[in-house]
């Protein structure tokens, strides 16, 4: 289903290729007149816009030498220069002040960060020159002498190749001719600002020369005198007040070569982003794919894993199975001479009962015929060897009491083990998981209620078959472990649900955890970490045996430092014994 | 008692007073500060003192005073009075060249600064600060004069020389008890007709003077000069020197010299942050480009 879209989506996308491509060579063909005309207007469009921006720059400039000219500053100069005064006394203030006005001129007038005027220059009738400021100034002074030029200011080009272009204007005083200012343009930069065309390059550009075509003032970019020779008639723009023109030199049709270009340009992205969304597809099933796989393996992980525990478990229940018969063995071998031992300690309790008033009465006889009777009392302490009666009577008392606890503790070592061999009484009857959990927490109350908070999250369970009061043992053992497990105040949770055809208990605690190495021998009998004393090591094999009695498996996990999660599992229908019919004949 | 206490002849009584008062008012830094203002003695003359309450001294002296942490209070003076205000003894030019010293009087201010030139007659009367203007004096003629500018020698002694030849037998306006006192100058020794105002004209009038006729030239300060030279283009001219180089100071009690010693800190000071420039440069901005020696701020 998922192949069949994507076969459509690359259908429909190679169809919407075609089309456009057929569509575009259309036009390509049959507009190319139309597109070589807009490409013409357009030229001509921004030739007339820069003639306008170059005949106000051209005004502007004409304006800012006419204002130097007739500046105060200048009329002060030539007035106390025509008085005889000299530099030294007098003169030399106002010729400063000439100098700070043409500064002030070059500072003032920029164009995008770039100074207009790169000199300019006040030289006198006599070729003297009076001020010469700029970053070109110094260089050679003008050769035209002011009686030669008219009053009003005017855009110049000086006879280089290519020209350069300056404003000039005549200074005069009681309207003489005295000086002549002139202000040169930072060409490159300047000029270059207003004639360029953003997209010119190798194909055509735009130029400024005089209209007679004497002189090329300025041509854009890093284009050669060359191009000149290719410029077209139609395409020239004269500057309005000025002897100068703007045009366009190359071959105006390239620039409509250049919209079919951008055409198969855009077709050839048309193309690139139609794959993109292919490869893109392509990538999002590999994804897909990937996905599907990383999801097998883990799912092959998770098996291999179980595979693992079980193996684990047979391995464990194998051992366990040995031991129980090992057990069994010992349990039966130990019964019966702690049978004796428990039944002379009670006969002994019994002799002692005895004797013990007649001993008491003797030794009252004795003293009391020890004045007339010597030879007793020698016999009586004699008999003693030195000891103390009352001490013998009362450590004895105090050794059978041992030994009763003792030979109780055996028996009871052996009932412990025969239950672990054996898995205890096999009464079987309906049984409630839940309520068998509320009995255990009840009975475990003492153990926990110092230790614990407890969460209780019991679910809807089936009724199952077994013994509740074995299985409620096995769940005090695990409540129990959870609380000694725990330092200071912690959490025991208990939770019971439905796995498929088994129901469980999960026992959980936030105590110190169990170590990994530990991990292996915790159903071992025997096995405990806890303090001598404290434990037989035999609970957790003793609930081993239990649930395995019943079919089922109990499991640990832990991490230490975080806590202990024991679950026991157990099969709502079991196999080794009859069906319900049966349970109600 | 009373008897002899009358007896006292009137004007040994007048002349104990006046002595007191003149005793109570000669203050230096300490007495300044206590009394808390700082009287700032000047003459109106050119941009120094405009006597529109403006001016290079006065911003200078108000400066001076808000750095000793007093108040400052302007007292208006004449070049007569000047250094009687200042010191308690009128003075004028003595024939020999020297101070002389005239009648007592009450003193007035603390300090006297308005572009007032250092003199060697002045030194005897009063001390002065570290220099606070350059100055000179320039012979200076109306445009239509036959006195032509001199072509510079390259030696200002001999610049003057030329100078005072040419002015033999030709009206030069002067100004008594000023640095324009033709006698500092020797103008008599010229032939030259100096010419002293009827009626007691301030420095700045000199050059209107001589475009109202009322003689042919006139000699006149060089920051006058400049000022007059850009206000009347063309209507005057500058011929030549008619003395050294000059500076000007503020003049001082010759018993307030830890007053003077205080305002030389603080010239110092603004001189070398840039605001003293500043003053100049509103005052007399073309100064600069005849000085510029003298206003570089790292001299």
């Amino acid at each position: 289903m998922e192949f069949g879209k994507s076969r459509l989506l690359i259908y429909t996308a190679a169809t919407l290729l075609v089309v456009y491509l057929v569509l575009l060579l259309s036009t390509t063909f049959y507009s190319q007149r139309e597109i070589h005309e807009a490409a013409y207007k357009s030229l001509h469009f921004e030739l007339q816009k820069r003639a306008a921006a170059l005949s106000y720059f051209n005004s502007e400039r004409k304006a800012d030498v006419a204002r130097m000219a007739q500046d105060r500053a200048l009329m002060v100069f030539f007035s106390n220069r025509a008085l005889g005064m000299s530099m030294e006394y007098g003169l030399k203030t106002s010729l400063l002040a000439m100098r700070d006005l043409v500064r002030e001129m070059e500072t003032s007038r920029v164009m995008k960060g770039v100074p207009i005027y790169k000199r300019i220059l006040i030289q006198d009738i006599d070729g003297e020159i009076l001020v010469d400021e700029g970053e070109e100034a110094g260089q050679a002074r003008f050769w035209k002498t002011p009686s030669s030029l008219s009053m009003t200011p005017e855009l110049a080009v000086s006879e280089d190749q290519p020209a350069k272009v300056y404003f000039m204007a005549s200074v005069s005083h009681h309207e003489t001719p005295v000086a002549i200012i002139i202000a040169w343009i930072n060409q490159d930069a300047v000029i270059d600002q207003l004639v360029r065309h953003e997209d010119e390059g190798a194909d055509y550009v735009f130029y400024l020369a005089r209209s007679d075509g004497s002189h090329l003032v300025q041509m854009t970019g890093d284009s050669g005198p060359e191009r000149v020779r290719r410029r077209d008639p139609r395409l020239v723009e004269p500057i309005p007040d000025t002897p100068y023109e703007i045009g366009f030199a190359g071959d105006y049709r390239r620039t409509g070569g250049l919209l079919a270009s951008q055409g198969y340009f855009l077709a050839l992205a048309f193309l690139a982003v139609a794959l993109l969304l292919l490869l893109g597809w392509m990538a999002q099933q590999i994804q897909q794919r990937e996905l599907a796989l990383i999801a097998s393996r883990d799912q092959l992980a998770e098996t291999n894993r179980r595979l693992r525990m079980s193996q684990k478990q047979l391995v464990q229940s194998e051992k366990m199975a040995s031991l129980g018969t090992l057990a069994a063995g010992v349990a039966h071998e130990i019964n019966n001479p702690i049978g004796f031992i428990q039944g002379n300690l009670a006969n002994l309790r019994e002799y002692q009962a005895v004797l013990l008033p007649l001993i008491e009465d003797y030794r009252e006889l004795v003293q009391a015929r020890a004045a007339t009777e010597p030879e007793l009392l020698g016999r009586w302490e004699a008999r003693l060897h030195g000891e103390d009666l009352d001490f013998l009577l009362e450590d004895m008392e105090s050794l059978l009491t041992d030994t009763a606890e003792g030979s109780q503790r055996v028996a009871a070592i052996v009932a412990g083990l025969r239950s672990f061999a054996h898995g205890g009484d096999s009464r079987d009857e309906p049984l409630d998981l839940n309520e068998c959990v509320t009995a255990a927490l009840s009975l475990a109350g003492n153990e926990i209620k110092y230790k614990a908070d407890v969460e209780q999250r019991l679910g809807e369970l089936p009724p199952i078959r077994g013994n509740p009061g074995q299985i409620t043992q096995v769940l005090v053992n695990l409540l129990v472990n959870a609380a000694q497990a725990i330092d200071g105040w912690g959490l025991i949770g208990v939770e019971t649900l439905r796995r498929g055809d088994s129901v469980a208990v999960r026992v959980s605690d936030s105590g110190r955890g169990i170590a990994p190495e530990h991990m292996d021998q915790l159903f071992t009998p025997f096995f405990t970490t806890k303090d001598v004393g404290a434990g037989t090591g035999l609970g957790l094999s003793i609930s081993h045996g239990i649930i395995e009695s019943h079919g089922g498996i109990i499991h640990a996990e832990s991490e230490p430092g975080r806590g202990s999660v024991f679950t026991v599992t157990l099969p709502i229908e079991r196999a080794d014994v009859p069906s319900t019919a049966d349970d109600n004949a | 008692m009373s008897r002899g206490f009358l007896s006292v002849p009137p004007l040994l009584l007048g002349a104990f007073l006046l002595l007191t008062l003149t005793v109570a008012q000669a203050r230096d830094l300490k007495e300044i500060r206590e009394a808390g203002v700082l009287r700032h003695l000047g003459v109106p003359y050119a941009n120094f003192i405009t006597g529109l309450g403006d001016g290079l001294d006065v911003e200078l002296v108000k400066g001076f005073a808000e750095y000793l942490g007093v108040r400052y209070e302007f007292v208006a003076t004449t070049w007569t009075t000047a250094f009687g205000d200042l010191t308690g003894r009128n003075a004028k030019l003595g024939k020999d060249g020297g101070a002389e010293r005239l009648d007592k009087a009450p003193i007035k201010g603390d300090i006297l600064a308005n572009g007032l030139t250092v003199l060697p007659w002045r030194q005897e009367i009063v001390d002065y600060s570290d220099p606070t203007f350059p100055s000179g004096v320039w012979l200076i003629a109306r445009a239509d004069s036959t006195l032509l500018p001199i072509s510079p020698t390259g030696s200002r002694n001999d610049d003057i020389s030329v100078v005072k030849t040419l002015i033999k037998g030709r009206e030069v306006l002067a100004l008594e008890n000023t640095c324009l006192d033709p006698r500092i100058y020797q103008l008599e020794k010229t032939g030259a007709n100096v010419r002293l105002p009827q009626k007691e004209l301030k420095l700045n009038e000199m050059a209107p003077a001589i475009l109202n006729n009322d003689a042919e030239s006139t000699i006149l300060d060089v920051p006058d000069a400049l000022i007059a030279l850009d206000k009347w283009p063309g209507e005057i001219k500058v011929i030549g020197p008619i003395s050294d180089e000059q500076t000007m100071a503020a003049g001082f009690r010759k018993d307030s010299p830890e007053l003077r010693e205080a305002f030389n800190r603080y010239l110092g000071m603004i001189r070398k942050d840039g605001r003293y420039n500043r003053m100049v440069k509103a005052y007399y901005p073309t100064v600069f480009t005849y000085f510029q020696d003298f206003f570089a701020t790292d001299s």
